[in-house]
């Protein structure tokens, strides 16, 4: 079996039983996350380091609500490297490595949200 | 069901995940009234609706959230701004706690607890700045001009007049006046009404702190200083700094101490005593006697340099028996009061009672009438004052015109001026009453003049 990369622990605990919210939660995930992903993307195209870093910091949040903790690491570095222009040339493919995670955590979310009533 | 006062919170937020979140995590207080916004000038544009307190993110798309601190700081430094943000770096976190901020909070596993922890502490600050401000409002229309000096005499109108000018600038303000005459409440009454009034009210009765203790009192003092001197003080004109210090019975300070008050006024610093600091004040003065400071002067008991400084503008309030009709409205305005505040019905003054309140001469000004007025209501049947329910403790009101020696001539001007100021300077009236042609008021009144 794959290893999960989301846990919905911490999700749950602020839901409070509020099933509509956790759902609504997990939908803004689907739809915003690739958007953020496209953009970062579209930096890389045009060399702008500081919009990476600045997209990398803006999803830190949403890895936290998602329980994606072991991943956070791989924002941080590319928050820091755009942010400070530096090692940009790693940015690349630590972007690639993003879309990876974000690629099996949304199908993961996907899955749970289909098991919400 | 809405709440009955509710609280508003507004959040800025520009990631609509986690504007969800926080939606979702303070409007589980049903209290809580939110609106949302996603960019740093749309607050600003809403920030006239007086939200009570803002969530604000330090990363938006427009303007900094530094910069959207500032002009919440700008419009209302009341506003609580609890920041929540991604950034770790703690720099960031202690320039804005320094730029006003309430609290700072990162986004991680106890954003929901520290961000509720944070909102119930600044509601609680809120609503204690609130008591405050609508304490403050009280304070203030206690100390409107009409409500704090009851009458409508010329004598008393002319005090007004000068209380109007008092208030517009920062003069230093002599108060004259008998004892029991409301020097204090006016007083009170420019520093509520003055620019100043949203800082400190320090009053100092000079004749009621022990000559040893003055000084500190004024000047506050170091530790160790001198004997029981067991902790640093600040003195009264650092306490009043932004405010008003009032100096009541300043004729009573002795000579040594008018030369340093001297210099505080002119230098506009103190230095506490047994210290070597010397520190600004901006503390506005209001002094008061009820002895005549020029005749001190003369005496050689007050310093003629600081009786000028101190000067400033000059407010003398009549004595209540110059004050005319002013003695009924006034006896009327404490027996209502005095009703009110012992759940009684209103009680009225006969004609013979006001009669002979009019012929008293008020040795004790207001203050004794205060107390005439409370005695007749507590003696009186409830419904009615009459002329026996009121009680004089000190003189009678011929006395005060026989209190010190003077020729035949000189006493009977003295009573035709009693008698003009009380009847509004109304000759013809004052010669009906006094039995005497209104030629000779004219002649003296002429005599007066040269």
């Amino acid at each position: 079996m794959k290893h999960r990369l989301t846990d919905l622990t911490y999700l749950n605990s602020i839901s409070e039983d509020d099933q509509e919210f956790k759902k609504d939660i997990i939908n803004t995930f689907l739809q915003n996350t690739p958007l953020y992903l496209a953009d970062m993307k579209s930096g890389l195209d045009t060399l702008d380091w500081k919009k990476i870093g600045d997209i990398a910091h803006s999803l830190k949040p949403s890895f936290t609500l998602m329980g994606m903790t072991e991943k956070k690491d791989i924002l941080l570095k590319i928050e820091a490297y755009g942010r400070n222009r530096s090692h940009t040339g790693k940015l690349s493919g630590l972007i690639r490595e993003l879309e990876t995670v974000i690629q099996q955590a949304i199908s993961e979310l996907r899955e749970d949200l289909d098991g919400i009533a | 069901m809405p709440a009955e006062n509710p609280v508003k919170i507004y959040i800025v937020e520009d990631d609509p995940l986690y504007l969800k979140f926080l939606d979702h995590v303070i409007s589980l207080n049903p209290d809580h009234e939110i609106k949302k916004f996603t960019t740093g000038n749309a607050l600003i544009e809403a920030i006239h609706e007086k939200p009570s307190i803002i969530t604000l993110d330090y990363t938006l798309p427009d303007i900094s959230g530094e910069e959207v601190l500032r002009q919440v700081k700008e419009f209302d430094p009341n506003i609580p701004v609890i920041i929540i943000s991604g950034q770790q770096e703690i720099g960031i976190a202690v320039q804005l706690l320094k730029l006003g901020a309430y609290d700072y909070i990162g986004k991680d596993e106890e954003t929901k607890e520290r961000l509720n922890y944070a909102i119930t502490n600044a509601k609680r600050n809120v609503q204690l700045i609130n008591e405050i401000n609508s304490l403050k409002k009280e304070i203030s229309s206690k100390y409107e001009f009409e409500k704090s000096l009851v009458g409508n005499s010329p004598a008393i109108k002319q005090v007004f007049e000068l209380m109007q000018k008092a208030v517009n600038t920062n003069i230093t303000v002599s108060i004259t006046g008998e004892t029991g005459t409301g020097k204090e409440l006016v007083a009170k009454a420019i520093h509520y009404n003055s620019r100043r009034r949203n800082n400190a009210y320090i009053p100092v009765n000079i004749a009621a702190v022990p000559r040893d203790l003055i000084e500190s009192e004024l000047f506050g003092h170091e530790k160790g200083s001198f004997t029981g001197a067991i902790s640093r003080r600040i003195g009264k004109f650092e306490e009043a700094s932004g405010g008003t210090i009032f100096l009541d019975e300043i004729a009573e300070m002795d000579l040594n101490l008018q030369a340093k008050l001297l210099r505080v006024i002119q230098e506009k610093e103190v230095t506490r005593v047994g210290g070597n600091q010397i520190i600004p004040v901006d503390s506005r003065i209001l002094a008061a006697t009820h002895k005549d400071l020029s005749e001190e002067v003369k005496k050689g008991n007050f310093r003629q340099d600081l009786y000028y400084r101190l000067l400033g503008l000059p407010i003398n309030i009549p004595p209540l028996r110059e004050r005319g009709n002013d003695i009924l409205i006034l006896a009327k305005h404490f027996l209502d009061l005095f009703c009110v505040e012992n759940d009684m019905e209103k009680i009225v003054i006969s004609g013979a009672a006001k009669e002979k309140l009019l012929k008293y001469s008020y040795p004790g000004n207001v203050r004794e009438l205060k107390s005439i007025m409370e005695l007749a209501a507590v003696m009186g049947n409830n419904v009615e004052i009459k002329a026996e329910d009121i009680n004089f403790p000190s003189m009678r009101s011929e006395d005060k015109f026989t209190y010190e020696e003077l020729t035949l001539k000189e006493y009977n001007h003295r009573i035709i001026d009693h008698f003009l100021n009380k009847h509004n300077q109304d000759v013809l009236k004052v010669a009906a009453v006094l039995d005497i042609g209104k030629s000779t008021i004219y002649r003296y009144l002429k005599e007066k003049q040269n």
